[in-house]
C-alpha cells in the first residue's frame, strides 16, 4: 500500500504542472458553479430579507391607486372601527451623491410599537423624538451608513424626484446594535417627513395590517374602502413582486447548470489525463503485485484529495466571483424589476458544501473510468496505447447514435409549445450533449476529409498531423466537444443578443415617434413620478411644436394581478405606435381613440395566456370594469409587460389627471435645439426638475440599459470559454505527452526539432478548427432555441433572428487560437526534448 | 396627584418608545425624572382662575395633561367592578409645527384602561399610544372630548354633562355615562398644587369627585348593566419629581355619608413625608377644605409583593384629624398593578369604620414608586 502511494505521489512531484493543472481544472469548475449558485441565492435572500424588514409581522395591506389612498381612510380604521393593529406607510425612493437609490420609507412610531415591527428599534428614546419633530430627519441603516461614511447627527445630500435635499440623520436603524444587512439601502423617516419629502401631502401608500384569519372581518374592511382601494394579503403581494424574477433566476440557474457541464468535462479531462500518464506506472505496479483493487482505490481516493483540493480553491474562487456577479446581478434586477437595496453578500454555507461535493464526486466519477481502465488491463496490454484506441475507436458510432438520440429528444422538447421553461432548457443541454457525443464521428469524418485535401496537395506534415490526432480519437474527441461545446454557446449566446439588440433598436424607431421627450426623472424601475400640472398645454405652445402626445404610466390591480398600465393620447394615427402581432396595426390603431377596449403587449399576452378578444377585469377609481383585449403587440420594454389604453378611456375611468410623459412633435423645418431649449426655458420655471430628451437620445440610453442588462450574459459566455480553453489546454498536454515516444522516433529518424514543434502546432490546430467549424451549427442551434424557445417562455417577447458572418468568424478563430495557444507549450518541449532521453524511457 | 407625573417622565424613554429591558433600571428612572429641559413650556408659579366648562378641554402650553376617572361600579347581580380610564397627553415640543404634513405633531398620547372583576377575582389592563396628528387622538374644548383610536370621553351632543365614555379591547367593553353631583373641586392653593418646594414644580389640578356613573359593561360576552360612582382627576402641568422623591401614594375615597376624601402622600427616598403632601375633605354639598400633611395619619396594614417584583403596602388605616375620624382601607383585590410601560398599582377599594367595622365607602388607591421597571404585558 505505501509504496502505491509513494509511488503515485512520486510521480506528481516529477510532474508539478500536471498537479497544478488538476487542481485548477477542479477548482475553475467549483469555482463557476459556486459562483452562480450563490450569487442568484444571494439576490433571492436579498429579496426576502427587504422584503421582510418592510413587512415584518403584517398579515395584510391596504393599497390605493396612482394617487395613492387618502389619510383619512386610515383615521377612520383608527378611530372608527377601532383597528388597532394597523399602520400607514408611504414608501419612495431617494438618489444619494454616489449614485445608488436608498429606500424612503415613512413609519409612524406609535403605530409600529402596536405591530411590533423590525422599525420598533428604532422607534425608541430621543431620536425617535427628533424623527417626530424636526422636519427632515431621517434614520438610516447602519450598512448603508458605514458605506456611504455618513454618521448619526451628519447630514445627508440627497435627490429625490429630481429635487435635492439636505436630510439630518438623528442615528442608525439599529441604534447600538449590530448592523443589520436586512436593513441595507433603507431611510427610516417618520411618516410626516415622508410625506414632505415625496411631495405625498395627504395620502398613504399603503395601510398595514395584522389580521387574524377571519374573512368575515376582511369582508367588513373591504366594504369600508373606496372604489380603487384594495385589501390584499402580505404573502400573495410578496409572492406576486418574487415571480417577476422567477424567469430570470430560472435562466441564472441554467447558466449554472452550463458551468456545471464544462466544469464537469473539464475535471474529467484532467482527471482521465492524470491516470493515464502513469498507465505506464501503474502497470508495473500490477506486475509487482498490486491487486486491482488497491489500485482503483489508491486512485480513487487520489482523485478524491485532489478533488477536495481543488474545491477547496473553487470554493475561495467562486466567492470572490460571486460579489462581482452578484453586483451585476442586482443591477440588473434594479433596471427591470424592482429596487432592491440589500446588496450584502450572502455565502450560504449549503451551497459551498454543494460546490465541494461536486468537485470530488466529479474528480472520483471521472477518475473512475481510467481507474478502472488501468486497473483491469493486463498490465503488458496497458502498455501499448493501440489497445485503448481500437476500442475506443469501436464505440464511437454507439456514441454518435446516442447523440443523434439525445439531440431528437431534445428538439421534441423545443418544440412541444405547451412545455414551460424548465423543459425547453432541458431540451438546450440535451442538444449540447447529443453534438458532444457526435463529435468524434464528425472528428473522424473530418479528419478523413481533411486527409484526402493532404494527399492531393502532399504535406505530408499535416497528413502526419491529422493522422495523428484521428489515431487518438479518444482523447481528442472529448477535448473537441468540449471546445465545440463551449464555442457553441458562446457563438448561440452572441447571436442570440445581436438579433435581441436589432429587435429592441428597431422597435424604439417604431414606438419613439414624436422627437422630444419630456419626463420627470424616474428613481426606481416599474415608477413613474408625475408632471406638473398643465405643462404639456404650455410646451404646446411653443413654436414650431406641432403636437404635443401625452402618456400617463401606472401601475394598476388587474383580475391578472398588478399590472403596469400606459394611458395614450397620440395625436397622430395614420402611423401605428406599435408593431402588432396579428391584425392589420394600421386598422387596429385607427379605431384607438374611440375603442372601449385595450391593447396589451406580448410579454403580457404570453404570461397571462390572452388571446386577441379575451376579456379581463381592472380595477378603476370607479370600480372594477371588465375590458377586452383589441389587440397584442411587441413589446420590449419590461417583460411583465404593459395594457395600453386611449387617454379618454383612462380619463372616463381614472380620476386622475397627471401625465408622466409628454412627447413633442415637431413641424417641419424646425430646428431641434432651438425648441430644445425653448423647452429648457419652460421647465426652468417648474419646481420639480424635469428630463428632456430627443427620440435620438432615448434611444441610445435604451440601447445601454439593453447592455447592462446583458452584461451578465456576456460576462458567463466569456468564463465558459475559459473553462473550456483550460480544458482544452490539460487535453492536449495528456495528448502530446501520449506522443511524445512517437515523437522521439520521429525525431530519431530525422524530423528537425522545428518540424517536430510544427507538428504539434499542426495538430492542436487542427483540432481547434474541428472545434471552431462543428461549433458553428450548434450555435446556430442555441440561438435558434434560445431566440425562438428560451426567450419567449422565459419573458414572453419573441425577435427575428439576425445571423451575421463576423461571429461566426470570430468563433472559429477563437477555438483555433485557444488550440494553438493551449499547444504552445507541448511544442516547445518537444522541440527541446532529445530524442535520446525520451527513448530511453522504454 | 396621580400617577401622570411619573409617567409623563417617562414617557420620552419608555411609553413611546419601547426600549429594552436592560436600560429600564433604577438609574433610568431616576435620570429621566430630573430631566431639566422643559422644552419652552409653560410652568405652574401661582394661582389661576378656572374657566369651566374650557378648562375640561386641553392645555397645549403645559407639557402634561391627564384625564383620569377612576369608579367602583355595581351588576344586576351583586356584582362588583372598579375601573379606570385615563388619557394623557404629553407635548414633546411647544407650539403648532409649521409643516405641511397633517401628521406633524408635537404630542404624544397614551391611554390606560383597566377592569377589576372582584367576583371573578381578576385585573386586566391594557396601554396605548399614539400621536395626535390626522385625528388619531387628541383633546378639544368645543365640545369637549378627548380620545385615542376609538378609547373616547365627550360631552353630551348638547355640549355639556352628562358625558359619554367607551373603551373596548380584547372583548372587554365599558360604555358609561358620566354626571356629576358636585361641583369641580380645586385641590391645593386655588387649583395650584405644589408638588416640591422649587418654584414651578407644580401643577393646575380640579376634580370632580362624586359623579354619577351609568351603563353597560361587556364582560366575556355578556352584557352587564352596571351603575355606581366615579371620580375625575384633572391635571396639567410641566413638572417633575425631585431627586429626593421616591413616589406617592394617593387616595380617593366616596363615603356612603355623602363626603368625598381625597389625600397624596409625596413619598421621599429616605422614608420621610414631602411638606408638600396634602388632600382635601368635600362635604355633601360640594364645600370643600384643604388638609394639611399632618392632618392625615396615614399607617400600612400589610403589603402585597408583586409577582414582576416589588413590594406595596397593602391596607390603611387612615386618622382624618380634623373630623376626628379613623377609617381602614382594603383593597377588593390584592393584585391590581398597572404593568406595562409603567408600573404602578392603582385599585378599587373598600372603606370601612375602624371602630364598628361596617363598610363606610368606597375609592381608589394608587401607589407609585415601589416597583421600579417595565414589564412587558403581564397584567392582561
Amino acid at each position: 500500500m505505501a509504496i502505491l502511494a509513494r509511488a503515485n505521489r512520486r510521480h506528481f512531484l516529477r510532474h508539478p504542472l500536471q498537479l497544478l493543472l488538476a487542481i485548477i481544472g477542479v477548482a475553475l469548475g467549483v469555482a463557476m458553479v459556486v459562483s452562480i449558485d450563490l450569487a442568484a441565492e444571494s439576490t433571492h435572500r436579498a429579496f426576502s430579507l427587504s422584503m421582510e424588514a418592510l413587512t415584518g409581522r403584517y398579515t395584510h395591506h391596504i393599497t390605493g391607486g396612482p394617487s395613492g389612498l387618502p389619510e383619512s381612510l386610515f383615521t377612520r380604521l383608527r378611530v372608527e372601527e377601532g383597528l388597532r393593529e394597523t399602520a400607514p406607510a408611504i414608501e419612495g425612493y431617494v438618489t444619494v451623491n454616489d449614485g445608488s437609490t436608498l429606500r424612503l420609507a415613512g413609519f409612524d412610531p406609535f403605530s409600529e410599537r402596536n405591530l411590533r415591527s423590525r422599525f420598533v428599534k428604532a422607534a425608541r428614546g430621543d431620536d425617535a423624538v427628533r424623527l417626530l419633530t424636526e422636519p427632515d430627519t431621517v434614520m438610516l441603516s447602519a450598512v448603508t451608513g458605514q458605506r456611504l461614511g455618513i454618521r448619526p447627527n451628519d447630514p445627508m445630500a440627497i435627490t429625490v424626484n429630481g429635487q435635492p435635499h439636505q436630510l439630518k440623520v438623528v442615528g442608525y436603524v439599529e441604534g447600538d446594535e449590530a448592523p443589520d444587512p436586512a436593513l441595507e439601502g433603507l431611510v427610516l423617516a417618520d411618516i410626516a417627513t415622508a410625506q414632505e419629502l415625496l411631495g405625498r401631502i395627504g395620502v398613504l401608500d399603503r395601510i398595514d395590517l395584522i389580521l387574524g384569519n377571519s374573512p368575515a372581518q376582511e369582508r367588513q374592511i373591504r366594504s369600508l374602502l373606496p372604489p380603487g382601494i384594495e385589501l390584499e394579503s402580505v404573502a400573495g403581494r410578496n409572492s406576486a413582486t418574487q415571480n417577476m424574477t422567477a424567469a430570470f433566476e430560472l435562466n441564472l440557474r441554467a447558466m449554472s447548470l452550463l458551468a456545471l457541464l464544462v466544469g464537469t468535462f473539464l475535471i474529467y479531462n484532467t482527471m482521465a489525463f492524470s491516470v493515464l500518464q502513469r498507465r505506464e506506472l501503474l502497470a508495473t505496479l500490477r506486475i509487482i503485485g498490486a491487486t486491482r483493487g488497491q489500485l482503483l482505490r489508491e486512485i480513487l481516493i487520489e482523485a478524491a484529495l485532489l478533488g477536495l483540493f481543488g474545491g477547496v480553491l473553487g470554493l475561495a474562487f467562486g466567492v470572490l466571483a460571486a460579489k462581482g456577479l452578484l453586483h451585476m446581478v442586482t443591477r440588473t434586477i434594479n433596471d427591470l424589476y424592482f429596487v432592491l437595496t440589500v446588496t450584502e453578500f450572502m455565502p450560504d454555507p449549503l451551497i459551498l458544501l454543494r460546490g465541494l461535493a461536486l468537485g470530488v464526486a466529479a474528480a472520483v466519477i471521472a477518475a473512475l473510468g481510467p481507474a478502472l481502465e488501468a486497473a483491469w488491463a493486463s498490465p503488458l496490454a496497458s502498455k501499448a496505447r493501440s489497445g485503448v484506441e481500437n476500442r475506443a475507436r469501436r464505440g464511437v458510432p454507439w456514441l454518435a447514435v446516442g447523440g443523434i438520440l439525445s439531440m431528437l429528444i431534445a428538439i421534441s422538447l423545443l418544440q412541444t409549445e405547451s412545455a414551460g421553461l424548465v423543459p425547453a432548457i432541458a431540451g438546450v443541454f440535451l442538444l449540447l450533449l447529443g453534438y458532444g457525443l457526435l463529435t468524434p464521428l464528425m472528428l473522424l469524418g473530418f479528419a478523413w476529409s481533411t486527409l484526402v485535401l493532404a494527399r492531393l496537395s502532399n504535406t505530408w506534415l499535416l497528413r502526419l498531423a491529422v493522422r495523428g490526432v484521428a489515431a487518438s480519437v479518444s482523447r481528442a474527441g472529448l477535448a473537441i466537444a468540449a471546445l465545440t461545446i463551449a464555442v457553441a454557446v458562446s457563438v448561440g449566446v452572441g447571436t442570440m443578443i445581436e438579433s435581441f439588440r436589432g429587435t429592441i433598436a428597431e422597435w424604439l424607431d417604431q414606438i419613439l415617434q414624436a422627437d422630444i421627450y419630456i419626463a420627470a426623472p424616474s428613481t426606481a424601475a416599474r415608477y413613474s413620478p408625475p408632471l406638473p400640472n398643465g405643462l404639456p398645454e404650455q410646451l404646446g405652445r411653443i413654436d414650431g411644436v406641432d403636437k404635443t402626445g401625452t402618456g400617463r404610466r401606472i401601475i394598476i390591480s388587474t383580475s391578472l394581478g398588478e399590472s403596469e398600465l400606459l394611458a395614450l393620447d397620440p395625436p397622430y394615427l395614420n402611423q401605428p405606435g406599435f408593431r402588432f402581432k396579428q391584425a392589420d396595426g394600421k386598422v387596429v390603431w385607427s379605431t384607438f381613440p374611440t375603442m372601449k377596449a385595450v391593447f396589451v403587449s406580448e410579454p403580457y399576452a404570453q404570461r397571462h395566456h390572452l388571446k386577441v378578444g379575451d376579456s379581463f377585469e381592472l380595477v378603476t377609481d370607479s370600480g372594477p370594469i371588465t375590458l377586452p383585449v383589441a389587440g397584442i403587440f411587441f413589446d420590449y420594454r419590461s417583460d411583465q409587460g404593459l395594457i395600453v389604453m386611449h387617454r379618454s378611456l383612462y380619463d372616463r375611468l381614472w380620476k386622475d389627471g397627471a401625465n408622466t410623459s409628454v412627447g413633442l412633435y415637431l413641424k417641419a423645418g424646425f430646428d431641434l435645439e432651438k425648441i430644445r431649449q425653448e423647452v429648457g426655458l419652460i421647465l426652468s420655471s417648474q419646481q420639480q426638475p424635469l428630463v428632456v430628451r430627443s427620440n435620438r437620445e432615448i434611444r441610445a440610453a435604451s440601447l445601454d440599459t439593453f447592455e447592462r442588462t446583458f452584461a451578465i450574459t456576456q460576462v458567463l459566455r466569456l468564463l465558459a470559454v475559459g473553462v473550456a480553453f483550460v480544458g482544452i489546454l490539460s487535453a492536449l498536454m495528456a495528448f502530446q505527452y501520449e506522443r511524445r515516444r512517437e515523437l522521439a522516433v520521429l525525431r530519431a529518424t530525422g524530423l528537425t526539432p522545428a518540424q517536430a514543434g510544427w507538428l504539434v502546432l499542426l495538430q492542436t490546430g487542427f483540432m481547434g478548427l474541428t472545434a471552431g467549424l462543428l461549433s458553428i451549427p450548434l450555435g446556430l442551434a442555441v440561438a435558434v432555441a434560445l431566440v425562438r424557445v428560451i426567450n419567449l417562455r422565459s419573458f414572453g417577447w419573441t425577435m427575428d433572428l439576425a445571423v451575421s458572418l463576423p461571429p461566426l468568424f470570430a468563433a472559429i478563430t477563437l477555438a483555433v487560437f485557444a488550440a494553438l495557444l493551449a499547444g504552445l507549450y507541448p511544442a516547445y518541449q518537444v522541440m527541446r526534448v532529445e530524442p535520446s532521453a525520451a527513448l530511453r524511457e522504454e | 396627584m396621580n400617577i401622570k407625573i411619573y409617567l409623563s417622565s417617562i414617557f420620552l424613554t419608555w411609553a413611546l418608545l419601547a426600549c429594552n429591558q436592560q436600560k429600564a433600571t433604577d438609574e433610568g428612572v431616576a435620570a429621566t425624572l430630573r430631566e431639566p429641559d422643559f422644552a419652552g413650556f409653560e410652568r405652574a408659579y401661582a394661582p389661576r382662575t378656572f374657566d369651566f366648562p374650557a378648562d375640561h378641554g386641553p392645555h397645549p402650553d403645559f407639557r402634561d395633561e391627564w384625564w383620569y376617572v377612576t369608579g367602583n361600579l355595581d351588576g344586576p347581580n351583586g356584582q362588583r367592578f372598579g375601573f379606570q380610564i385615563t388619557f394623557f397627553r404629553h407635548g414633546l415640543k411647544r407650539g403648532k409645527p409649521n409643516r405641511a404634513s397633517q401628521w406633524a405633531g408635537q404630542d404624544a398620547n397614551m391611554a390606560h384602561f383597566a377592569l377589576t372583576d372582584v367576583e371573578g377575582k381578576q385585573y386586566t389592563s391594557f396601554q396605548r399610544i399614539s400621536r395626535s396628528g390626522v385625528g388619531l387622538a387628541g383633546a378639544q374644548t368645543e365640545p369637549f372630548k378627548v380620545w385615542l383610536d376609538d378609547w373616547r370621553m365627550e360631552a353630551s351632543p348638547g355640549g355639556g354633562f352628562p358625558w359619554h365614555f367607551k373603551a373596548s379591547q380584547a372583548g372587554i367593553e365599558l360604555d358609561l355615562k358620566l354626571d356629576p353631583r358636585k361641583p369641580p373641586v380645586l385641590n391645593g392653593n386655588q387649583g395650584l398644587s405644589q408638588k416640591s418646594a422649587e418654584p414651578g414644580n407644580a401643577s393646575y389640578y380640579y376634580s370632580i369627585t362624586r359623579m354619577d356613573a351609568k351603563g353597560m359593561l361587556k364582560l366575556s360576552g355578556k352584557d352587564i348593566p352596571v351603575h355606581g360612582l366615579a371620580w375625575l382627576d384633572r391635571e396639567w402641568s410641566t413638572s417633575m419629581l425631585a431627586d429626593y422623591q421616591a413616589g406617592w401614594d394617593w387616595f380617593s375615597l366616596q363615603l356612603d355619608d355623602g363626603t368625598d376624601l381625597m389625600f397624596f402622600r409625596l413619598r421621599h427616598k429616605d422614608g420621610s413625608d414631602d411638606p408638600t403632601s396634602s388632600g382635601v375633605l368635600i362635604a355633601q354639598d360640594g364645600q370643600s377644605s384643604r388638609l394639611a400633611r399632618e392632618e392625615v395619619l396615614i399607617e400600612a396594614l400589610g403589603s402585597w409583593e408583586s409577582p414582576a417584583g416589588g413590594v406595596y403596602p397593602s391596607g390603611w388605616r387612615l386618622t382624618i384629624k380634623p373630623t376626628n375620624r379613623v377609617i381602614t382601607i382594603h383593597p377588593v383585590l390584592a393584585d391590581q398593578e398597572f404593568r406595562h410601560d409603567a408600573r404602578y398599582w392603582e385599585g378599587a377599594v373598600d372603606v370601612l369604620d375602624a371602630v364598628s367595622g361596617k363598610p363606610t365607602g368606597r375609592g381608589y388607591v394608587e401607589l407609585t414608586g415601589y416597583a421600579p421597571g417595565k414589564v412587558e404585558r403581564s397584567g392582561q
